[in-house]
């Protein structure tokens, strides 16, 4: 029988995983946004060679399921590091979760940054030549911020979507959240309590994060909206 | 000084200049007249390299270039020397009026951030928009971001500033404003070359007139001998249809 008494008596336990959730939030995520924003740059550029294998690349991730992605790295792994003489048989899982993601999350990410810098209207670059800025400043201090602010709500769902996407970390033996869950409901018998604790603290996270995107988004507006009474506000005190 | 000689730029088999050249003294006001598609935009475009001409020799101040064989760090250098104002204004979106005016002399220039601001403050206050210092050009007019576009280049002081048709994308009413703006640059000494179809701007303001038509220059000379006595037939065929376009709105405005 289902009952809240258990919900709150395993919320503590459950709960005290969170930080494992964060960390797998967090590490691919900031791993992903430096590689998919090289990759992208890489690909805009079109450098010879390279260009051609990032392209295979993210279309590999991009058309098999992250599910098997964190298997292929799980199992692939330590026979690949074998060949140089690692031992990756006893390293943590969580090191094959960030691998898994930070590849996944990195292609679609590349994606994301690419069509965000070619949204940029080619006046700006020009602009920024005009003034006598190199191709490097321009992209640095013009193109870059605006083509961030173009891509920042795609980017909010994916890092909404990357924090779900977490709880399929215990199929590798990772101890997150979920993991504790069901570690909890096999020892003690009581199946749905735990993944209901689970359940409420995704959902609390995610609605929240969703806020602060939403919140950043409209600060970064570059004049629009919400900037536009900021400054008139102060114009007129 | 700026000086063509015998530009050549084609798109694939579209030739759009056809040995061009030309001459601005310093502190002169030269205009370029001519019909859509006869190459005064991408001629500009090719003096700061936008665009890359096939052939030719360029020179500015004391640089001179020959655009088969220039380099990176040249162009770099050429572009040093020459402000451009854009059709469409091309402010820097993510960048406030101030900003967009500093940015280039504290990047470009490496002037220190404060003599930059009291440099930007002043170019904007010249350009007659004081009270907008920390506006975005999302909230500027169109008249409004184009004096910003053009404070911008003048905080540089370049050799020379390119107008590549500055009032076109405005309003009528807010194409005074800008004109204003650009006949005290005038007045200032600044050497200026002007792709426009404001012939008011051309006779008041313009040292030299060039006629442009097809990828060449047609006719060039004083607004007086372009305006009133034209010689080539293409020349007064496109002057008496501007003249005639304008006479029918002044009859619908009055």
């Amino acid at each position: 029988m289902f009952s809240w008494k258990y919900v709150v008596d395993y919320f503590p336990d459950i709960f005290a995983k969170f930080p494992v959730t964060l960390e797998l939030v967090f590490v691919p995520f900031i791993i992903s946004f430096l590689l998919g924003f090289a990759i992208a740059i890489a690909r805009l550029k079109k450098i010879p060679l390279l260009e051609q294998v990032l392209a295979v690349y993210v279309s590999y991730v991009r058309c098999t399921p992250v599910i098997t992605q964190m298997f292929v790295v799980y199992f692939g792994l330590p026979i690949l590091m074998k060949q140089f003489g690692v031992n990756a048989y006893d390293w943590n899982p969580v090191i094959f979760v960030f691998v898994a993601y930070s590849i996944n999350i990195s292609a679609f990410l590349s994606e994301t940054i690419r069509s965000s810098i070619l949204a940029v209207p080619a006046g700006q670059m020009e602009a920024g030549y005009a003034v006598g800025m190199s191709g490097f400043q321009t992209m640095r201090d013009i193109i870059v911020p605006q083509a961030l602010k173009i891509s920042l709500p795609m980017l909010g769902n994916m890092f909404i979507g990357l924090f779900q996407a977490t709880a399929l970390a215990y199929m590798v033996n990772v101890i997150d959240m979920v993991g504790k869950a069901r570690n909890i409901s096999t020892s003690r018998g009581h199946l749905l309590e735990g993944y209901i604790c689970c359940a409420i603290v995704f959902a609390i996270i995610s609605l929240a994060l969703e806020v602060i995107f939403k919140y950043v988004n409209k600060r970064l507006a570059f004049g629009h909206q919400n900037g536009y009474q900021r400054v008139r506000r102060r114009s007129e005190s | 000084m700026i000086e063509i000689k015998n530009i050549k730029k084609s798109f694939g088999k579209l030739s759009v200049l056809t040995d061009v050249s030309l001459t601005v003294q310093p502190h002169e006001v030269v205009v370029v007249l001519g019909p859509s598609g006869s190459g005064k935009t991408t001629m500009l475009r090719c003096i700061n390299f936008l665009e890359r001409a096939d052939s030719g020799k360029l020179t500015v101040g004391d640089m001179t270039i020959d655009f088969t064989k220039v380099s990176k760090r040249e162009i770099h250098e050429i572009r040093k020397k020459v402000g451009f104002v854009f059709q469409n204004y091309n402010l820097f979106a993510n960048k406030t009026a101030l900003q967009n005016v500093m940015h280039g002399l504290v990047v470009v220039k490496k002037m220190p951030k404060a003599e930059a601001r009291k440099k930007a403050e002043e170019a904007l206050a010249w350009v007659k928009l004081e009270d907008k210092h920390d506006y975005y050009p999302s909230q500027l007019s169109g008249g409004q971001q184009q004096r910003v576009g053009i404070a911008r280049a003048i905080a540089l002081e370049p050799e020379v500033i390119l107008f590549d048709e500055p009032t076109s994308a405005l309003d009528p009413e807010l194409i005074d404003e800008t004109l204003e703006v650009m006949k005290n640059v005038a007045k200032r000494g600044i050497t200026m070359l002007v792709v426009t179809h404001e012939l008011s701007f051309a006779q008041d303001i313009a040292d030299k007139v060039i006629f442009m038509d097809g990828g060449v220059v047609v006719e060039e000379g004083t607004p007086d001998e372009i305006f009133n006595h034209p010689k080539e037939e293409r020349t007064k065929q496109f002057l008496a249809r501007i003249i005639a376009t304008k006479t029918l709105s002044k009859k619908i405005e009055g």
